[in-house]
C-alpha cells in the first residue's frame, strides 16, 4: 500500500486551453478530499481557453487560498513541452509530457495516450506519472482511481483508468 | 458528467465544489426558488451550478437565462417583491448593465430575500475593467458581502439570503475570479425546500414610488443600513485577530485568504482582521483593530472599498497611500511583495500563447471575407469569441456589449458630417445581438445612418461555454432587423467563402445606394466547439505548390496551420484541424487541398 501523503502540497499544472487541465485539477481536488484532506484548487475559465497559456494551481493540506506562489510548487506538470519553462520556474520537481526534457522527468504521455486510442488522455497520463514517482505529495492510486471513477464521463471511464495506470507504471 | 451533489439532508455531508457552485448550493439553501442571470466569465457557472443541483436534486427551482443583466435583475426582483427568494448573477461589468435598476431597488426594498452576485475580476482575466462591484454597492447603498474562498461563499450566500429578507433590501455577493473557480470540499448544509407562494400586494408609495415617496424612503434605507452596520459589528463574517502589536493588516476576500498563506509560509504572525463585510463597514471594529497597532496596511482588491471608509486614516497604508499597488490582481506573489518577503527568481520570458479562434469557427471566415470585400473598412467589434478577429486584423474596437453598431454610428456620424463616405462594419453576435445590439440598431435605422452589420450567429452564447440564447425559442434576427426598418437583409453561411465575400460587397453598394442605408449580413454557422462540421472535407497542404508565403497564417490564421520549421512550407496539424474545409479558399497558390475522395460543399 502506499503511504497516504500527509505533507502539504502545492503543484502547478501548466498548458495550452482544450487541453484538459481543468479535468485534471478537478481531479487532483476529488482524490484529495477523498483522502479527508484539505484541497484548495484554482482553475483557469474563459478567454484563455480558447488555445491560450492555462494554468491550474492545486495546494494540499491546509490552505486558506488557491494560488502557489512562484518558486515554492513542490512538484509541476508540463501538460504541454512548449510550457515547460514556465513550470520550472515554478519550483520543485517537474513531470513533461514530452520525449526528453531538460531539467523535468519526462514522459511521452501523448505516445501513450495515443496507443490507448485516447489522445486526449495525456493529462492523465501524466499525472499517473508523476503522482506514482511522488507519492508524498500526490493522492494515492486508489483515491485517484475512485476519483476518476466519480469525474470522468461514463464513456471515458475505462479509457481514462488505463491511462492513468500506464502513467504509473512508467514512473 | 459532473459528480453527484448530495441532498444534503443530513449535515454533515461534503461535497468538492466549485466556487460558483457553492455559491449556488449556499443560495438553494437559503430557499431560493427564482434564479435568473446573463452568462458572463468568471460567474457563468453559477447559474449552471443552480440548474445542475436542481436536477439532480429534484428541486422546484425557476431559472432563467434572461436576455441581458438588467433584464435578469428586474425578473428575479420581481419574485422578491411577490415574497419569493430569488437571486441574479452576472459578471462585474453585468452590474453596469443592470445599475439603473440595482439603485432605484435599494430605495423600493424587497420583500423575499434578493440576492444580487456580480463577479469581480481583477487581472483582468476576462474583462474590459478591474472595476470593484464593492464600491457598486457603496455607491447604490446596499449591504455587499465578500468571500475568499468557496467554503465561505457557499455561508455567504445563505447569510446574504437572511439578511436581505430581515432587512428587505437587496443584498449584494460579491466573489471575485478567485472564489468563483477555485474548487474546495464544502460542508453542505440542508435545503430549504419551502415555497413560499407568489403574492403580490400592491403599494404603490413603495413598488411604484414617486419621487415624492422616494425621499422617505432614502430615509428608510439609511436607517436600514445603519442598522445592518451594527449587526456587522459583531458578525463573525469580520474574523478578527485581537491582539495588539505594531503591525496589524485588514484584508478582505481573495486577499486575506492569500495574506495567511503567505503569513504561514514565512513563519509571519501578524494580526489580522478579515472584512467579509465591506459595506456598510464595521467602522468601530475597525478603529478598534486600528487603535491596538501602530501601524495598519489594508489589502483588498481590486479597489479600495474598506480603505475609503474608514474615518481616521493616519495610521492606516494601502492603495490611497501607493503602499498597494492600484492595478492588477492581488497574487500571493505581490502580497508577499508588499509584506516584504524574500523575491523569487524573476519569471523567464517565456513565448506567450495568444487565445485564438477554435479551428473551424466560423468566425474566422466572416473576418476573412471582410478583409478581402472590404479591406479598408472600420471594424466595429463587440464582445464574444469573435474579439479574437484582432488576430486577423479585422477587428479595430472592442468597447461594452452592443457598442459595434453604436459606434459603428458614431463613426457613420463623423465622417458624415463632413460630407465623407467611408466604409464602416459593425461585427457583432448573436447573444450581444439580443443583449444590447437591438436598441442600437433601431438607432441607426432611425438616425439614417449607412454601415454594413455582421451578426455572426452561431446560435449559442459561445464564450461562456454554450448557453441558451432567444434563438432556442424561435427569434430570427433577419426578421428583428426588418422588423426594426432595416431594408436589406440577408443571410448565409460563412464557410461559403466566395458567397461571403460577394455579400459584404453588395451589403456595402447598398449603404452607398441613394435608397439605401444599413445593410444586415447574418452569417449563421454553429460554433464549432460544439458542433463540429457536418461535412467534413479533410485538407492537406501540396507541399510541391506551397511557396510559404505565409498568407493563410495571417489572414485564415487557423490554429490548425502549421509552419514547419524545416522547409519553410505550411502543413496541416491533424490533431487540431477539424476538417472544415474552409482554408481550402485562402491560398493564393492553391496548394491547400481537400484530400483524394474528399466529398466537395455540397
Ligand atoms: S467556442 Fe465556438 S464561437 Fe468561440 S471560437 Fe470556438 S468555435 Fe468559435
Ligand atoms: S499554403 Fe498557400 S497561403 Fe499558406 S504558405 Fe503555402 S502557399 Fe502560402
Ligand atoms: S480545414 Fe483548414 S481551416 Fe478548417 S480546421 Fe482544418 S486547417 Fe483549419
Amino acid at each position: 500500500m502506499i503511504a497516504r501523503a500527509e505533507r502539504p502540497a502545492q503543484i502547478v499544472i501548466f498548458g495550452l486551453g482544450g487541453q484538459g487541465i481543468l479535468f485534471l485539477t478537478k481531479l487532483l481536488a476529488e482524490a484529495a478530499a477523498i483522502e479527508g484532506r484539505g484541497v484548495i484548487v484554482s482553475e483557469n475559465h474563459g478567454m484563455s481557453q480558447r488555445g491560450g497559456a492555462v494554468e491550474s494551481h492545486v495546494k494540499i493540506g491546509d490552505f486558506a487560498g488557491p494560488l502557489v506562489r512562484r518558486g515554492r510548487a513542490d512538484a509541476t506538470l508540463a501538460i504541454d513541452p512548449a510550457r515547460l519553462g514556465d513550470a520550472r520556474a515554478f519550483g520543485g520537481e517537474c513531470f513533461a509530457n514530452a520525449a526528453a526534457a531538460e531539467g523535468a522527468r519526462a514522459l511521452d504521455a501523448a505516445a501513450i495516450a495515443r496507443e490507448l486510442g485516447n489522445a486526449r488522455a495525456a493529462n492523465i497520463a501524466l499525472a499517473g506519472f508523476a503522482a506514482a514517482a511522488r507519492p508524498d505529495l500526490f493522492p494515492a492510486r486508489a483515491s485517484l482511481l475512485a476519483a476518476l471513477e466519480k469525474i470522468s464521463p461514463p464513456k471515458a471511464i475505462e479509457s481514462n483508468r488505463k491511462a492513468l495506470l500506464k502513467g504509473m507504471e512508467s514512473a | 458528467m459532473a459528480a453527484p451533489i448530495p441532498s444534503g439532508r443530513s449535515s454533515s455531508e461534503r461535497a468538492v465544489l466549485l466556487g460558483n457552485g457553492a455559491i449556488a448550493r449556499g443560495l438553494l439553501e437559503g430557499g431560493c426558488e427564482v434564479v435568473t442571470a446573463y452568462p458572463g466569465t468568471p460567474s457563468t457557472e453559477i447559474l449552471e451550478e443552480v440548474i445542475r443541483q436542481k436536477t439532480e436534486l429534484g428541486l422546484n427551482v425557476a431559472t432563467e437565462w434572461s436576455v441581458n443583466e438588467k433584464i435578469a435583475f428586474d425578473v428575479a426582483l420581481a419574485a422578491s417583491m411577490c415574497g419569493k427568494r430569488s437571486a441574479v448573477a452576472m459578471k462585474q461589468v453585468g452590474l453596469n448593465v443592470a445599475s439603473d435598476s440595482l439603485l432605484s431597488a435599494a430605495y423600493t426594498g424587497c420583500l423575499g430575500g434578493f440576492v444580487v452576485v456580480p463577479a469581480d475580476d481583477p487581472g483582468p482575466h476576462s474583462s474590459q475593467t478591474e472595476q470593484d462591484s464593492r464600491l457598486f454597492a457603496i455607491f447604490a447603498k446596499v449591504p455587499v458581502l465578500d468571500p475568499s474562498s468557496p467554503r465561505e461563499a457557499h455561508a455567504m450566500a445563505r447569510e446574504a439570503m437572511e439578511l436581505s429578507e430581515r432587512h428587505r433590501i437587496p443584498v449584494m455577493l460579491r466573489p471575485t475570479t478567485r472564489v468563483c473557480h477555485a474548487r474546495q470540499p464544502v460542508e453542505l448544509g440542508t435545503i430549504d425546500r419551502t415555497a413560499r407562494p407568489a403574492k403580490f400586494v400592491k403599494d404603490p408609495p413603495r413598488w411604484a414610488a414617486t419621487p415624492r415617496y422616494r425621499l422617505p424612503l432614502h430615509g428608510e434605507l439609511n436607517a436600514k443600513l445603519e442598522a445592518i452596520r451594527k449587526h456587522f459589528e459583531s458578525s463573525p463574517l469580520n474574523a478578527e485577530d485581537v491582539r495588539p502589536g505594531p503591525f496589524g493588516i485588514i484584508a478582505g476576500g481573495c486577499a486575506a485568504a492569500a495574506v495567511r498563506d503567505v503569513m504561514k509560509e514565512e513563519g509571519w504572525d501578524i494580526p489580522l482582521l478579515q472584512i467579509g463585510t465591506p459595506f456598510p463597514l464595521p467602522v468601530q471594529k475597525v478603529m478598534g483593530f486600528i487603535a491596538r497597532h501602530d501601524r495598519v496596511l489594508v489589502i483588498e482588491e481590486p479597489d479600495e472599498a474598506i480603505e475609503v471608509q474608514i474615518p481616521d486614516r493616519r495610521k492606516v497604508q494601502g492603495r490611497l497611500t501607493g503602499h498597494v499597488p492600484g492595478h492588477g490582481e492581488l497574487t500571493p506573489d505581490v502580497i508577499a511583495r508588499i509584506l516584504g518577503a524574500p523575491e523569487p527568481a524573476p519569471a523567464p520570458a517565456g513565448a506567450a500563447f495568444p487565445p485564438r479562434l477554435c479551428p473551424g469557427c466560423g468566425h474566422r471566415s466572416v473576418f476573412y471575407e471582410l478583409r478581402l470585400a472590404l479591406p479598408n473598412a472600420i471594424y466595429s467589434g463587440d464582445i464574444g469569441c469573435y474579439t479574437l478577429g484582432t488576430n486577423q486584423k479585422a477587428i479595430d474596437t472592442c468597447l461594452d456589449m452592443g457598442s459595434s453598431i453604436s459606434l459603428a454610428t458614431g463613426f457613420w456620424r463623423a465622417h458624415a458630417k463632413d460630407g465623407r463616405d467611408v466604409p464602416i462594419v459593425a461585427i457583432i453576435g448573436d447573444s450581444t445581438f439580443f443583449h444590447s445590439g437591438i436598441p442600437a440598431l433601431l438607432n441607426a435605422v432611425a438616425a439614417g445612418a449607412r454601415f454594413v452589420v455582421v451578426v455572426s450567429d452561431n446560435g449559442i452564447v459561445a464564450m461562456t461555454g454554450a448557453q441558451p440564447t432567444p434563438a432556442e425559442a424561435g427569434a430570427k434576427i433577419e426578421e428583428i432587423c426588418r422588423a426594426l426598418g432595416v431594408k436589406w437583409v440577408r443571410v448565409f453561411d460563412p464557410y461559403r467563402v466566395k458567397d461571403g465575400i460577394g455579400l459584404f460587397k453588395e451589403a456595402r453598394a447598398w449603404t452607398k445606394a441613394p435608397e439605401g442605408g444599413i445593410a444586415v449580413v447574418v452569417a449563421r454557422r454553429a460554433c464549432a466547439l460544439r458542433e463540429p462540421p457536418a461535412v467534413r472535407i479533410p485538407v492537406d497542404v501540396e507541399a510541391g505548390l506551397c511557396d510559404g508565403c505565409d498568407y493563410c497564417l495571417k489572414f485564415c490564421e487557423c490554429p490548425g496551420l502549421v509552419k514547419d520549421a524545416a522547409g519553410g512550407k505550411v502543413t496541416i496539424d491533424h490533431t487540431r484541424c477539424v476538417d472544415c474545409g474552409q482554408c481550402i479558399e485562402m491560398c493564393p497558390s492553391d496548394a491547400i487541398l481537400p484530400v483524394k475522395g474528399a466529398m466537395a460543399r455540397p
